[in-house]
């Protein structure tokens, strides 16, 4: 089993009392809390797990090493933190360990090709291309084969591709930000507990990462169909 | 009146609702009468927006089987943390107490 820590005591936060409900019925073994749990972080467990490691298949693993980890050490868990700051920081500890593995087991050298060497590609491009070969086909496939948010379909599979695309291209840290703070919604407080980062380096983050994917998507929407319009009517 | 590099600084805080009130009226006063800023605005909140709206889906029931598995082995553990007493002692009184029904 993974080894892990807990988050250093200035980085907990104190529990609501749905939270206290919550843990209460993980520690008394309450199957249908635990799946509850299981599927409701399930999509942000897997998201953060790919900001660390290469395919989904790793990611998967990644968040059933995270939960059997829970499983053990719930009853020692003092509620010190909300359930899902402490899911997350095993998570994060556990993906962050089989991502160091992973690239020591295939060195970033070894993806550049005598042929892409030859044509000048980039190894980090090499990455990011041999991540989305890994997931099986393409970054619809992270989404397929499960039951989704019946609004999620209002994504286009060929934008909710680009979009992944654009988060696959990004460094670990800027791809944890986004995902946390704009894909699932989380505040920037709980970012920087999870992620260890004060305010400020998490502000620069976040920033960085949506210029990336704001450039990607642009360069994608003004080829396509796809208006930006169609999404702007809370602006000032 | 803001400046474009100005309202660039600023334009996270504006979407994530953090600006201060008066920032926030200089931020938007200065996007109305420029047209890249708005544009630079539009983008970053659609963008947002398709973020949010990436699909999410359940665990797999294969690994949520395989985990419901290990709940309850772990739970028929005679050694196992949860399958022991929880005991600790009261603060106030000084006695020891049986937490488990």
């Amino acid at each position: 089993m993974p080894n892990v820590s807990l988050p250093p005591p200035q980085e907990r936060r104190a529990a609501s009392d749905e939270d206290r409900l919550l843990l209460g019925a993980l520690r008394d073994g309450d199957e249908s809390a635990f799946a509850q749990v299981m599927d409701t972080h399930f999509s942000s467990m897997l998201r953060l797990a790919l900001s660390h490691v290469n395919d989904r298949a790793s990611a998967e693993e990644v968040v059933q090493d995270t939960w059997m980890v829970a499983i053990e050490g719930i009853g020692r868990f003092e509620g010190r933190s909300t359930v899902r700051t402490w899911l997350f920081h095993i998570l994060r500890n556990i993906a962050r360990g089989r991502g160091r593995k992973d690239d020591r087991l295939r060195p970033l050298s070894a993806l550049q090709s005598a042929d892409a060497a030859a044509a000048g590609i980039d190894p980090l491009e090499r990455l990011v291309d041999a991540r989305a070969a890994a997931a099986g086909h393409g970054h619809a496939a992270l989404w397929a084969g499960h039951n989704s948010d019946p609004e999620a379909e209002l994504l286009a599979g060929e934008l909710r591709e680009q979009l992944e695309t654009a988060l696959a291209t990004l460094a670990p840290r800027q791809r944890e930000v986004i995902v946390l703070r704009d894909v699932e919604g989380w505040s920037a407080a709980e970012v920087c507990n999870i992620l260890g980062v004060t305010d400020t380096n998490q502000r620069v983050l976040l920033h960085r990462a949506r210029e990336k994917v704001r450039h990607e998507m642009r360069q994608y929407l003004s080829g396509s169909d796809l208006c930006l319009d169609e999404y702007d009517d809370d602006l000032p | 009146m803001m400046t474009c590099r100005e309202a660039a600084a600023s334009l996270d805080d504006f979407v994530d609702g953090r600006l201060p009130l008066m920032r926030r009226q200089a931020f938007a006063n200065h996007v109305h009468a420029c047209s890249t800023c708005t544009q630079v605005l539009k983008e970053v909140r659609c963008t947002r927006r398709l973020l949010r709206r990436l699909p999410r889906e359940r665990m797999p029931d294969p690994m949520k089987n395989r985990l419901l598995d290990e709940l309850r082995r772990s739970r028929s553990l005679p050694d196992s943390p949860r399958a022991a007493p929880r005991i600790r002692i009261a603060p106030t009184l000084g006695t020891t107490h049986n937490h488990r029904k």
